[in-house]
């Protein structure tokens, strides 16, 4: 039970991400070649790429919560003094987890409102709820990594902040760098 | 009463190490709070729709197409290429890490891969040249601002996203602005070496090795004409271009130079993702913040206060550049420009400034910003790359910063460089 909780906490995201990733290439690549080689489009092409990629920001944005991806401010942050460095970190994760389970309570809300009115979208024809709860499992997710990161502020004092600058393809380069 | 605590919380939950889209978006909720006709349903409508945009998805496509693009071989195979052509020119080396910039620009959508890719190979040889380490790393910082000035650029597409201009004009419009700022960095090198004596000429390289250059890295070098020859000719949509670009990238790296295996494609696929999660957060909520500060009629006020001010528009602009090299020196650029564009461009647009023409100033001042200490994305790279202490950086930097900001004040007050080739390509504005 365990050794499965683990497996899914590293890899749940980047699962439902890369396979999103994957969707969003082929529908658009497969449109663009049926449209040279067939004259023909695949007209539900586009709607699903957009599905797809609002599915991979927003299990992203929980996944960017494990590996440290998000872009602070960290000025004022590394110019405290450790001890109250602590305490502004906690607000900090206090406040991404109010608003994760804000996002996830609004998700709800909407998503339920929109399968009551029967919405669906214009292509496929899927419901619209469907895109809505996007954010009900980002925001849900998100709370979850939040409350272990505030815990872990909290009980063992602070955890290096990633910084905010060093953005633009760090990782990839940094793996890439002795090729 | 509701902008200040829009901008308020805003403020202090960014100084408190808030991500900045978690920032704009809590202040934003706290805001509707005080806004009886938006309800917070608005907010979480805005979150899926601001995201769920065609043009966007061309972010992600073109950060992971330069991302497989850079791995391996192809920066080597552009800077043989800037080599052969440029070795003996004034300005030595300095001119062909400039140039090779400028032709990896081309096929990254991003200013700090473009530092990376060149400078881990660059500043060593400059080293190796004479030059000072720092010098050569502060060099490659700035020439890192090319990435986002020639297409394709990710910063763009935001810009085009928040202002709802075409991107394929704001593409074509950063073309000569961005040979304008390496033309600027390649001549104050040139002025470096002299005076620092370390240009050292190269041979001049043979017609035949040059054409053993481009031959070798024809491959790299076909895919900005891929990429823009099917934009602009018609043919596809700058996000279908970027599901091309992607493909392209993934054929060429694997199969060709055989410097991808299967395997990685994943977890590079995860980084781009992640990558583009981290930044884009703050468009889903930009959607409210642009509602909020429409409602709240604040570039109504704004443009109002200043324009009582003066109406001349120079003036306006001088005081809007120094703002955003301000910004830029402290916030992550997309941020500032998915905040800054609502609040400025009705101004801007008022006094006959034209929003492609904005645009292309707003993303060269922030781009400034890149190599600009405290927070210079570019310029910790290339301390990264270049194994160059930050602080020595830093010293170097300040005169690269100065001609930029000469190169900026050039595309800012002559209109024409920015918006001739969109006029000439796609009838633009007429």
């Amino acid at each position: 039970m365990q050794r499965w909780l683990r497996l899914a906490e590293r890899y749940f995201e980047p699962i439902i991400i890369v396979t999103s990733l994957g969707v969003v290439i082929v529908l658009l690549f497969a449109d663009v070649v049926a449209r040279f080689a067939f004259q023909t489009s695949v007209p539900w092409a586009g709607e699903v790429a957009r599905f797809a990629f609002v599915y991979m920001i927003y299990f992203g944005i929980s996944y960017a919560i494990r590996e440290k991806r998000h872009l602070r401010v960290t000025i004022l942050v590394d110019a405290v003094p450790s001890a109250l460095r602590r305490w502004i970190m906690a607000f900090a994760e206090a406040v991404f987890l109010a608003y994760s389970v804000a996002v996830c309570v609004l998700g709800v809300q909407i998503t339920a409102n929109a399968i009551e009115r029967g919405q669906s979208l214009s292509a496929t024809q899927w419901p619209t709820g469907w895109l809505y709860a996007a954010i009900i499992f980002s925001g849900a997710l998100s709370a979850l990594r939040l409350s272990h990161s505030l815990w872990m502020i909290l009980r063992h004092g602070q955890e290096p902040l990633r910084e905010n600058t060093a953005l633009e393809d760090e990782g990839i380069q940094r793996e890439g760098a002795g090729s | 009463m509701t902008t200040a605590i829009l901008f308020g919380s805003f403020a202090v939950l960014l100084l408190a190490g808030v991500p900045i889209g978690i920032a704009l978006g809590a202040a934003s909720l706290l805001a509707i709070a005080y806004i009886p006709f938006l309800g917070f349903d608005f907010y979480a409508l805005g979150l899926v729709s601001g995201i769920n945009s065609f043009t966007l998805i061309a972010v992600v496509l073109f950060t992971l197409a330069g991302s497989v693009m850079s791995r391996g071989g192809i920066s080597r195979r552009l800077i043989a290429v800037a080599e052969a052509f440029f070795g003996n020119a004034p300005g030595g080396l300095g001119t062909v890490t400039i140039m090779a910039c400028l032709f990896f620009a081309a096929i990254s959508g991003t200013g700090s891969a473009t530092v990376a890719a060149i400078g881990l190979a660059m500043i060593p040889a400059l080293a190796r040249r004479g030059y000072d380490r720092a010098y050569a790393g502060a060099m490659v910082a700035s020439a890192g601002a090319l990435g986002v000035m020639i297409p394709p650029s990710v910063v763009m597409i935001i810009y085009a996203v928040t202002a709802q201009v075409s991107v394929s004009a704001l593409f074509l419009a950063g073309i000569i602005p961005g040979i304008v700022i390496a033309i600027a960095l390649i001549l104050y090198n040139i002025y470096q070496t002299r005076k620092g004596g370390w240009e050292a000429k190269g041979v001049a390289a043979t017609w035949r090795q040059r054409w053993e250059a481009v031959n070798q890295a024809k491959l790299a070098l076909l895919m900005p004409l891929v990429v823009l020859g099917g934009i602009y000719g018609g043919i596809v949509t700058p996000t279908e271009s970027s599901a091309v670009a992607v493909v392209y990238a993934l054929l060429v790296s694997t199969f060709v130079y055989k410097e991808l295996s299967w395997r990685e494609l994943g977890p590079i696929m995860l980084q781009s993702a992640l990558l583009v999660s981290a930044v884009l957060v703050i468009i889903g909520a930009s959607v409210a913040f642009g509602r909020i500060i429409a409602l709240e009629r604040i570039p109504l006020e704004l443009s109002r206060f200043v324009l009582g001010i003066t109406d001349n528009w120079i003036v306006v602009l001088l005081a809007i550049l120094v703002l955003l090299l301000i910004i830029g020196t402290f916030l992550e650029t997309l941020a500032a420009i998915v905040i800054l564009t609502p609040v400025l461009l009705p101004m801007v647009t008022q006094l006959g400034i034209d929003p492609i023409h904005f645009g292309v100033i707003m993303i060269v001042a922030l781009a400034i910003g890149f190599v600009t200490p405290p927070l210079g994305a570019n310029l910790f790279m290339a301390s990264q790359v270049g194994g160059i202490p930050f602080d020595d950086l830093v010293k170097r930097i300040f005169k690269w910063v100065l001609v930029m900001t000469a190169a900026l004040l050039v595309i800012s007050f002559w209109p024409d460089l920015s918006l001739i080739l969109p006029r000439l390509f796609l009838g633009y504005g007429s």
